[in-house]
């Protein structure tokens, strides 16, 4: 396998998969290391310079894209469901469980002060948020966290991209 | 013109407090509670007087803000005088619960803005799910005239003051008689309205000869054409000549 070809099969591996793919995947799928995988996406992102395409990072892979300038053309084809606007309450309480995961619908409840299940609902069929477990104690509670499509959605690399908590308070 | 009820919508107690305490711009520790108590029932009582239903988490956050209130009126008691010093101000659990909210709402605000960039990228999976929503309804005001109306409302009144006779008596309507009528009118003519129909009928008529025509359309007899929207409903008699002219 030259170079070149790798980078091929790099390309061919971001555009099917249906989720980011990490550096670390792809590099156990054709037999390169990390650092390798990295370079030729460098290349690959080199090359679509002009075209519709682009690879951005996130959620700890690589997606392809199309570039952000192409928007407004795209959404009159009709606007994703995933881009439907989220409510105020629905993106506190997602804020919320970010910070706070893994995290029961009570505690959500006690810092929102309002009922927040209508919200839950409402994330959970996104697929922002789902249960990661149960909460020692009576009635065992549902806990929840984020996803890795939470962060796809917000164009976040990692958690550890959302503001620092201490910078609120 | 519209008439519109401007109204601040608040995503709950801790929302509206915050929010009053903005703009009263007072320190957050140091909330002057009498003041900021009014300022919530008064909001609470405005929307009673727009018949809102009023959320009972707003309700318990009043009783709250009101039992804070008289605790602060009442005088300490000597002992407590003593340990001043230790003493903890009852509107302490309050701020920290307003400050924890706080940063929720604005950490809210950085996702809002980040889900709004991101939303500017598109992936290929993402076409599958594309929302494609062609209302079916359209609205009637499009080429509808204040004059269409007015017409249309004449039409009905002069129909009313014709048919003053009250249809006390209920007659059976035949499904069979009432096709038989629009098979009858139809002959030698190459549509009719459907209003035309209905003229002088009884409602129970109206309703027979309504599935009179859906019957006749199913049967393959006639079809029915509407040009615009709530416009004149005509009926034409189906025959292969037409579909094929048309």
């Amino acid at each position: 396998m030259t170079l070149a070809e790798a980078r091929v099969i790099v390309e061919g591996l971001i555009f099917a998969a249906e989720r980011p793919l990490s550096a670390k995947e792809i590099g156990e799928i054709i037999g390169l290391d990390q650092p390798a995988v990295e370079a030729l996406v460098e290349e690959i992102r080199r090359q679509h310079m002009s075209g519709a395409l682009a690879i951005r990072m996130v959620a700890g892979g690589y997606q392809m894209v199309t570039k952000p300038e192409l928007a407004p053309w795209i959404e009159k084809l009709g606007r994703p469901v995933v881009h439907a606007p989220l409510s105020a309450a629905a993106t506190e309480t997602l804020a919320i469980i970010a910070y706070e995961q893994p995290i029961t619908r009570a505690e959500i409840e006690q810092i929102r002060g309002v009922r927040s299940d209508s919200a839950l609902t409402n994330l959970l069929d996104r697929g922002l948020i789902c249960e990661v477990g149960r909460k020692e104690g009576p009635g065992r509670p549902i806990l929840y966290g984020v996803t890795d499509k939470f962060l796809e959605h917000f164009g976040l690399r990692s958690i550890e991209e959302l503001p620092l908590k201490s910078i609120g308070q | 013109m519209g008439y519109v009820v401007r109204l601040e919508v608040y995503q709950g107690p801790f929302d509206l407090l915050l929010d009053l305490i903005a703009k009263n711009e007072v320190d957050i520790w140091d909330i002057p509670i009498a003041a900021i108590t009014e300022q919530y029932l008064e909001y609470l009582y405005s929307l009673q007087e727009k018949d809102l239903a009023i959320a009972g988490e707003f309700l318990v956050m009043a009783a709250t803000l009101i039992r804070l209130k008289s605790r602060l009126l009442l005088p300490q008691d000597t002992q407590a005088e003593v340990e001043e010093e230790e003493c903890v101000d009852p509107r302490t659990e309050l701020v920290e619960q307003l400050l924890r909210y706080k940063f929720f709402k604005e950490a809210a605000g950085f996702l809002q803005e980040r889900y709004g960039e991101a939303a500017r990228f598109f992936t290929k999976g993402q076409q599958t799910e594309l929302v494609n929503l062609i209302p079916i309804y359209t609205q009637p005001a499009g080429d509808l005239t204040l004059d269409d109306l007015r017409e249309a409302y004449e039409r009905l009144r002069s129909e009313e003051e014709k048919g003053q006779a009250v249809h006390e008596v209920l007659a059976r309507v035949s499904l069979q008689e009432r096709i038989a009528l629009v098979r009858l009118q139809l002959v030698g003519r190459p549509r009719l309205s459907f209003r035309t129909l209905l003229r002088e009928c009884s409602p129970g008529e109206i309703v027979g000869t309504f599935l009179a025509v859906l019957e006749l359309v199913r049967l393959g007899e006639i079809r029915v054409v509407q040009q615009r929207l709530f416009g004149e409903i005509s009926i034409e008699p189906y025959t292969w000549e037409v579909e094929v002219n048309s």
